[in-house]
């Protein structure tokens, strides 16, 4: 998962969205928060990265200590990307691979153009 | 149905065609805003509710060959029993579709927002593929984002959240 999210602008995780986004809503850098937090900030760092996953209540207790909360609620399953799966396997293999390598290529351009500044 | 494939343009093309009125919104969305996000495969589209217009879509989706698209049946999706009608799409928030030209999903009411009066208001056009297309900007799908709040959606708001900062 790590791998394959790291070519795009996307978090590793679940956790690393919602600490980066939590981050971003209050303007604090890592080490901002790490301090708040009482934890290192590598510990954050490791977070964000996808290289170690915070369990519910840290996460919870690092939202906190932003000055913000986690709201969970449950719903039914959300299962209509594997309706897309099932349709994207039924396609040629060879077709699917070009599918797949035109839409990584848009991806990796926009990527560019963003660094690029265009 | 014929063979299906994935023909975004081509979709894109049969709705316009059909002057269906309708706001990009999704994977899709974040894709034309530049933001390097995983690759979507499906399109979400929000139409406009309007009696006229779900008949322009009505018509545009028999013509896309559009049948139902549910997680454990067949790929090429199932028939909609009595077809596709102006009265059925009235009645529905959220379609997933299997066309001719790859996944559509219909959301009228996208999480966060109250439907396309709401995504129209702040649309910006963008083009794709030599096409100018209606796009949700970016602060909705954000809004939107957010709302839903799925693992999915959580995982690309710090991106689209940074490229926003930038872009403003």
């Amino acid at each position: 998962m790590l791998e394959s999210m790291s070519r795009y602008d996307a978090a590793p995780t679940y956790a690393a969205g919602l600490i980066r986004t939590a981050r971003d809503m209050v303007n604090l850098t890592q080490r901002q928060l790490a301090d708040l937090a009482g934890v290192t900030q590598q510990a954050i760092s490791a977070y964000e990265t996808g290289r170690k996953e915070p369990t519910l209540a840290k996460l919870m207790s690092l939202l906190r200590a932003a000055g913000l909360e986690l709201r969970v609620r449950v719903v039914p399953l959300d299962r209509h990307d594997e309706g897309v799966e099932a349709f994207m396997q039924s396609l040629p293999k060879a077709r699917r691979a070009e599918i797949e390598t035109e839409r990584s290529e848009r991806a990796q351009q926009a990527r560019l153009r963003r660094v690029k500044g265009k | 149905m014929p063979t299906p494939d994935v023909d975004v343009v081509g979709m894109l093309e049969v709705l316009d065609r059909h002057r269906v009125d309708y706001v990009v919104i999704g994977g899709l969305a974040i894709e034309l805003h530049d933001v390097a996000v995983p690759p979507t495969r499906d399109v979400d589209i929000t139409p406009a509710t309007a009696h006229s217009n779900l008949l322009r879509l009505a018509a545009a989706l028999k013509e896309l060959e559009a049948r139902f698209r549910v997680p454990d049946g067949p790929p090429a999706g199932v028939e909609v029993p009595g077809g596709i009608t102006p009265e059925w799409l009235s009645g529905m928030v959220t379609i997933t579709l299997v066309t001719a030209a790859g996944p559509l999903d219909l959301n009228f009411v996208p999480d966060g927002t109250t439907g396309y009066a709401d995504l129209v208001a702040g649309h910006v056009e963008l083009e794709f593929d030599g096409r100018r297309v209606r796009v949700a900007n970016l602060e909705d799908v954000v809004r939107s984002k957010e709302a839903a709040g799925r693992q999915k959606d959580v995982q690309v708001l710090p991106a689209l959240r940074a490229h926003l900062r930038r872009s403003t």
